[in-house]
C-alpha cells in the first residue's frame, strides 16, 4: 500500500502497529522482514521514489569540525543512501567488539558471534556471495596473496554488493506487502511520549506542502540514519526538554566515520608483482572481491591502536584531488617505467635505484601531471576506526529548517589517538611490506599530520549518535536497540555502533535491522 | 712517491669502484692491501659495490647525511652495517658478492621486522640500506 503524505488530512491520526522512521538500508529491511506478519506496518519516508532538492534541502545544517558535507554524504528519498551507495561490505572484526582497555568508550554489549547469524542473512539482503571473508578462499594461482613475514599485518576481504539500491530492488516487495504501508513526503518532525516520557504514543509527520499529521505506533522504530536519528531525539523534547533518550547527554555524541586518506605510495619490489586481488574488484565467478591489508588484532591490542585497512590502488583511482594527492601523482608520474629493476628485491642495488627519481619527484614542485604512471606503482589508500570520542558530536543549530525544524550541526572531530593510529598503521605496513620484500612505502602522512589533515575525508558512514551500551549512564540504547528508559522506541542503523572498525557500515547495520526485527516480532506475538 | 700519492684517499677509493679501472689494474682488494687501506675502506668498497646505481644510492645517501651529518664518518657507517648481528662483519668480509646481496638483504628484513627503520623524504627505509646509501655518498 502506497500512501502520499501530502494527501493526508491536516491534523488527523493513522494508527498502526509498528511505525519505521525512514525507508533507507535499515528501515527497508525491517519492513521486509515484518511482510505478512500479523501487526500492521508503517512506513515513513521523507522523500519519493526519486531524488527531490526541497526534501534534500532538509539535510543542510551547520558543519563545524573537519570538513563535511552534510548535504552530499546523504540521500533524501525511498532507499536512502544506498542510491549513492558504493557497495563495500564486510563484518567487522571480533576485536572491534571487545572492550579494549587502552580505547576509551569500547566495547560493545553483543558479540561478533551473537551477530553471526544476522550477518549470513543480511550477506543475501545486500545481494552479496556466499558468506566467505577469509582471503584464502579468494585467491588463486593468478591472483595469488601477499604473503607477509609476520602476523602484525593481514590480508582482509570486503565483497561488492552489485550495489543494491535498496529503494528499487525492494520497492515492489514492500508495496506488495498488505501489512506495509508506505508513505512517502512525509517528515518526522518529533517522537511524541506519554507524560512520564517512558513510552512513545506516536510520530508528529510535516509535509513540504504544509499538512501534518500523526501516526499513533505501538512500537516506533527510528532509522532514519545516523545523524537524523540523533537529530530526532533531540528535537523530541515536548516532555524531556533534553530530548528523548538524553537524560546522560548523549544523544549525538560519539559521532564516528572512516577518516579516508590517500596517505602513501607502494613501490613493489618486483614490477611483477602479482597485485590483483588488491588494486580493484576482482571477479570470481559472478562475486565481486577486493582485497586489502588491515592491521592484525595482535599488534591493535600491544600497541592500544584503533583498527586500520588500506587498499593498493593505482594512483588517481580516487576524484579528490588534495595537495597530498597531487604530491603522489606527480611522484608517480615522474617515475619513468623503464627505469624500473627487473628484481628489485634479490638486488640491494636496485632497492635504492628507484629513488633517484623518487627523491627528486618529492622535492619538486606539485603539479598535477598527466602521464599515465607506471602500472606497478601503487598509492596507499587508509582508511580507519574512528575512535569513540564524546567531543565528536551532532547537535541541533539555531537555523530552521522549511519546516521550522532546528538544523542539525556537526563537529566531526578526530583525536590524537585517531592520528596515532594512522601514523603508526602507516609504519608498521611499511616495515611490513619491506620485511617481506614486497616493495617500500613512502608516506604523505606527516608527523605533524599537514599533509594528512588536507587530504582527509569521511566516507558517509554516520555512526554513533545513539550508541548500544548496557547501562544508560553510558549508551542511547541497549542491546536490543530500544532507547534507554523508552519501552517501545527502538533504533536501526549505524547510529547504535559503539566502535566502528575499519568494515565499512552497510552490512553490520542490515544484519543489526534483521535482528532488531527478530527481537520486535518477538514483543508484538 | 708514488702515481696515486696525489689523490685523496677518497677519490681513490672511488676509483676502485669502477669496473674498467679494476680490470685493467690488479684485482680491487689486492691493489687495496697495496695501498694500505684499512679494513673498514676495504668492507665499504664490497659493500658500495652491490649497487647497481651508484648515482641512485649517492642521492639517498647524500638525503639521509644532509639530515643527519653525524653519520658522515665512513668507518663508523661501515661499524655500524657490519654490528647488526655478531658474525655479520665475518660473514660480510668474505661473502661473493651474491652472497653478499643475500646478506644484506637479510639484513634489510631484520631491520624490518625489528622497526629499526628510517624516514628519508618519506620512503620508509631500513637503517641498514640508508647507511649503505650513505657509504656510496661519502665514497
Amino acid at each position: 500500500m502506497l500512501i502520499d503524505a501530502r494527501s493526508v488530512q491536516n491534523e488527523r491520526t493513522l494508527e498502526t502497529d509498528v511505525c519505521i522512521i525512514g525507508a533507507g538500508a535499515a528501515g527497508i529491511t525491517l519492513a521486509r522482514e515484518f511482510i505478512d506478519q500479523p501487526f500492521r506496518v508503517f512506513l515513513l519516508e521523507s522523500g519519493g521514489f526519486e531524488f527531490d532538492a526541497e526534501s534534500q534541502s532538509l539535510y543542510a545544517g551547520e558543519n563545524v569540525g573537519l570538513p563535511y558535507s552534510l548535504v552530499q554524504s546523504r540521500l533524501r528519498f525511498f532507499g536512502g543512501a544506498t542510491n549513492h551507495w558504493v557497495g563495500w561490505c564486510r563484518p567487522l572484526e571480533e576485536i572491534d567488539f571487545e572492550t579494549r582497555p587502552r580505547i576509551p568508550h569500547s566495547g560493545w554489549p553483543i558479540r561478533r558471534a551473537d551477530l553471526q547469524p544476522f550477518y549470513e542473512r543480511a550477506q543475501a539482503i545486500c545481494q552479496l556471495g556466499p558468506y566467505e571473508y577469509e582471503p584464502e578462499a579468494w585467491a588463486s594461482r593468478d591472483s595469488p596473496l601477499l604473503q607477509f613475514a609476520g602476523d602484525r599485518v593481514v590480508n582482509t576481504v570486503y565483497q561488492f554488493s552489485p550495489p543494491t539500491r535498496f529503494g528499487r530492488a525492494y520497492r515492489a516487495e514492500v508495496l506488495r506487502a498488505g501489512n506495509v504501508a508506505t508513505c512517502l513526503h512525509g517528515n518526522a518532525i518529533e517522537i511524541e511520549t506519554t507524560e512520564t516520557a517512558r513510552s512513545a504514543t506516536s510520530v508528529r509527520v510535516a509535509c513540504l506542502s504544509g499538512n501534518q499529521f500523526r501516526v499513533a505506533a505501538r512500537l516506533v522504530l527510528l532509522a532514519a540514519g545516523g545523524i537524523e536519528n540523533a537529530r530526532l531525539l533531540l528535537l523530541s523534547n515536548g516532555v524531556q526538554r533534553e530530548g528523548i533518550g538524553n537524560q546522560k547527554d548523549l544523544v549525538g555524541r560519539f559521532f564516528m566515520d572512516h577518516p579516508h586518506h590517500t596517505s602513501g605510495v607502494v613501490l613493489p619490489s618486483d614490477p611483477a608483482l602479482s597485485t590483483a586481488l588488491y588494486t580493484g574488484s576482482t571477479a570470481t565467478e559472478k562475486v565481486g572481491a577486493h582485497v586489502a591489508i588491515a592491521l592484525s588484532a595482535r599488534v591493535q591490542r600491544e600497541e592500544g591502536l584503533g583498527s586500520f585497512v588500506a587498499s593498493l590502488f593505482p594512483p588517481r583511482t580516487w576524484p579528490q584531488v588534495s595537495k597530498g594527492v597531487a604530491s603522489l601523482d606527480y611522484l608517480t608520474s615522474s617515475l619513468r617505467e623503464g627505469e624500473m629493476p627487473d628484481h628489485f628485491a634479490e638486488h640491494l642495488g636496485a632497492v635504492v635505484a628507484d629513488f633517484d627519481d623518487v627523491a627528486r619527484a618529492s622535492y619538486g614542485r606539485l603539479f598535477g601531471g598527466n602521464k599515465r604512471p607506471p602500472s606497478t606503482l601503487l598509492s596507499l589508500h587508509g582508511r580507519s576506526e574512528h575512535l569513540p570520542n564524546p567531543d565528536s558530536r551532532v547537535s541541533l543549530a539555531e537555523e530552521r529548517d522549511s519546516l521550522g525544524q532546528r538544523r542539525v550541526r556537526l563537529d566531526w572531530r578526530l583525536g590524537s589517538a585517531d592520528k596515532r593510529t594512522i601514523r603508526r598503521a602507516h609504519e608498521i605496513i611499511a616495515e611490513e611490506m619491506g620485511r617481506a620484500g614486497l616493495g617500500r612505502v613512502k608516506l604523505v602522512v606527516d608527523e605533524d599530520y599537514t599533509l594528512w589533515s588536507q587530504s582527509i575525508r569521511g566516507g558517509s558512514h554516520h555512526m554513533g549518535t545513539t550508541r548500544m551500551h548496557e547501562d544508560p549512564n553510558h549508551g542511547v540504547v541497549d542491546a536490543d536497540c530500544r532507547v534507554h528508559g523508552m519501552a517501545n522506541l527502538f533504533v536501526a542503523g549505524s547510529s547504535v555502533f559503539p566502535t566502528c572498525g575499519y568494515a565499512n557500515p552497510t552490512l553490520t547495520l542490515v544484519a543489526l535491522a534483521v535482528r532488531l526485527a527478530d527481537h520486535v516480532k518477538k514483543v508484538l506475538s | 712517491m708514488n702515481a696515486f700519492s696525489s689523490l685523496s684517499r677518497r677519490s681513490l677509493l672511488r676509483w676502485l669502484l669502477y669496473p674498467s679501472a679494476l680490470s685493467f689494474f690488479l684485482p680491487a682488494r689486492l691493489l687495496a692491501e697495496r695501498l694500505a687501506f684499512s679494513s673498514n675502506d676495504l668492507l665499504a668498497l664490497r659493500l658500495v659495490r652491490v649497487f647497481t646505481s651508484e648515482k641512485s644510492a649517492r642521492r639517498v645517501g647524500s638525503e639521509y647525511l644532509r639530515r643527519a651529518p653525524e653519520e658522515a664518518d665512513l668507518p663508523r657507517l661501515v661499524d655500524r652495517i657490519a654490528s647488526t648481528h655478531p658474525q655479520r662483519r665475518a660473514q660480510l668480509e668474505q661473502a661473493s658478492v651474491t652472497e653478499l646481496r643475500e646478506l644484506l638483504n637479510q639484513a634489510l628484513r631484520e631491520d624490518f621486522a625489528l622497526g629499526r627503520t628510517i624516514d628519508v623524504s618519506g620512503w620508509v627505509l631500513s637503517q641498514t640500506e640508508v647507511r649503505l646509501c650513505a657509504l656510496a655518498a661519502l665514497l
